[in-house]
């Protein structure tokens, strides 16, 4: 124990004295890339296909469980090949610790010559070399800051062996796996988080700018600019040559009809398009609005909204919602106003 | 002769990590191995001191937000403010006042070195009033790692020619007049916390556009 300590003491004044000398790797501009491939996350090989919007990652509340992860990224067979270290994100597990700390050398830890490092280090992969398990690296929504606090938090929490990296039995998801890997959930969450949602435009008739009249009927409809029933699929390869996913689908919408007076009568039957009008002014629209008193305060607005429900399922079988809150309802709106006049009575 | 160097390999390995850590020794970011804690005041008025700075009272880094009553949360707002005293402390003597070798890492230290030898070379230094505003914790992952916001507005904050004492220009580049700062921060096993990263958006840009 006493050994070990001594060595641990010595190692950190050597690190700590040269970690000076890093001042360099440390000034690269944020947020952090993550190395080929990479965009939105951080040292991760996740995709994400389907009706997504990569970019609704970026805003703060758009993503609210935990915004980092680890993956597994090589398997023991991979963990040393002659020639090691050729820092690289690729390759091996040896090769990717050194890449790893010239990328992120604050929260790899100060590190600087230390003589017989890239010998020790080497040992320590070769002694897993084709071995049964795989070497997990910690990956985080690259948005912002909390990506990278998140897996700072993460991987000291962890306090693995090789800090940044471990080698662990291989895992697929499941409930409640220790170590914050990554799964179905959490893939299945950045699917939800990325799921683009089609935008809707409203239709009325009598059409927008054009008056209506009390105890006349407005009919309201919807087109969506986009599929009605987006999905979209976050899936990463795992070392055994396998994929993990997650997909996420959307039954049809819902829509429904409100209006910013009580003086009206609502007709909810809306489905997911509304009802266009067909030409029959006596009919009751499944659809729409009948105000019962006209607008003398300025126009009604007819707010119409979208919502769908919003299930995942993963490669293992595993399924699920999400709830709101914390997630967003999943929903869209738009808006039109009328002007309604009162009839005026012919004798 | 196999056993001790595989046992010499994990050692440095765990060694590597305990300096990163803190988990078996206190993390240093860049420093001494044996930083006594640093007391400093939360409150930033004139007079306010620093590890044994004593900042001008023509200067003013002043902390607008009620500090959080939960310990735990305080704590991490502590580590916050104690980098921006050091900061500034470090600004003011010119380099001279190394707290923020324990108060900052990463690019969050490349930062504080950056002014420092922006002011040491130019023969400036700040005066007046920098406030942080509406600073609250974005977030706290697995007890060991935070994010923190705070809009900062340094309006009244300016370079003076060391010399003569006239204003120069605005202490920082004019886009952060005001801007939205946010760091991640990282807990050491005293339970202590630094800031590990640093980024800031202007308020005219989206993202920092909570602090026009």
């Amino acid at each position: 124990m006493r050994t070990r300590l001594l060595t641990v003491t010595a190692a950190c004044a050597v690190l700590a004295g040269l970690g000076q000398g890093v001042p360099a790797l440390a000034q690269r501009a944020l947020p952090a890339g993550g190395g080929p491939a990479f965009s939105h996350f951080a040292y991760s090989r996740v995709q994400v296909t389907g009706d997504a919007s990569p970019g609704a990652l970026g805003g703060p509340a758009v993503y609210t469980p935990a915004p980092c992860w680890v993956e597994p990224r090589f398997a023991g067979t991979n963990s040393y090949h002659r020639g090691d270290p050729q820092p690289s994100p690729t390759g091996d597990a040896d090769s990717y610790w050194w890449w790893f700390v010239g990328q992120e050398p604050a929260l790899a830890g100060v590190l600087g010559r230390i003589q017989g490092l890239k010998q020790a280090v080497n040992e320590v992969f070769k002694a897993h070399q084709g071995g049964a398990g795989w070497w997990w690296v910690p990956s985080w929504i690259n948005a912002g800051i909390s990506g990278y606090s998140c897996a700072w938090g993460l991987v000291h929490r962890l306090n693995w062996s090789a800090q940044y990296l471990e080698y662990q039995f291989p895992q697929k998801g499941g409930p409640d796996t220790p170590g914050h890997p990554i799964d179905g959930r959490i893939l299945a969450d950045l699917a939800r988080a990325e799921l683009a949602l089609p935008a809707i435009k409203v239709f009325t008739s009598p059409a927008a700018g054009k008056p209506s009249d009390v105890n006349l009927p407005v009919w309201v409809w919807v087109s969506y600019a986009g599929p009605r029933q987006p999905t979209d699929t976050a899936s990463v390869p795992l070392p055994d040559g396998t994929t993990l996913s997650a997909t996420v689908t959307t039954t049809p919408p819902r829509v429904s009809v409100a209006v910013s007076t009580s003086s009206a009568r609502l007709y909810n039957n809306c489905g997911a398009t509304g009802s266009k009008y067909a030409g029959n002014a006596a009919a009751t629209p499944p659809c729409g609005v009948t105000f019962l008193a006209p607008s003398t305060g300025g126009p009604y607005t007819i707010t119409v909204t979208a919502q769908w429900t919003v299930r995942w399922s993963d490669s293992t079988g595993e399924s699920g919602t999400f709830a709101s809150p914390p997630w967003p309802a999943p929903v869209q709106a738009g808006a039109t106003t009328v002007t309604v006049r009162e009839i005026q009575a012919i004798n | 002769m196999r056993v001790r160097r595989a046992f010499l390999a994990t050692a440095i390995l765990a060694g590597v990590a305990a300096c990163g850590s803190g988990s078996a020794a206190a993390f240093q970011p860049a420093g001494s191995l044996s930083p006594a804690p640093l007391q400093a005041p939360l409150s930033g008025q004139a007079g306010q001191r620093l590890a044994g700075y004593q900042f001008p009272s023509d200067v003013s880094i002043d902390f607008t937000t009620p500090a959080p009553a939960d310990p735990a949360r305080r704590a991490v707002i502590d580590g916050y403010r104690n980098y921006v005293l050091a900061l500034w402390a470090a600004v003011l003597s010119h380099g001279k006042n190394g707290a923020y070798q324990q108060r900052a890492t990463g690019n969050a230290l490349a930062f504080v070195r950056r002014e420092v030898a922006r002011y040491r070379t130019q023969g400036t230094t700040v005066q007046g009033t920098i406030a942080y505003n509406d600073t609250r914790i974005a977030g706290v992952y697995f007890g060991t790692g935070a994010d923190v916001l705070a809009c900062v507005d340094s309006s009244a904050f300016h370079a003076v020619n060391t010399t003569t004492g006239a204003t120069v220009g605005p202490a920082l580049p004019a886009r952060l007049t005001r801007y939205l700062e946010n760091v991640a921060e990282g807990k050491r096993s005293d339970g202590t916390w630094f800031v590990s990263r640093l980024a800031v958006y202007p308020a005219a840009s989206t993202q920092g556009a909570r602090c026009r």
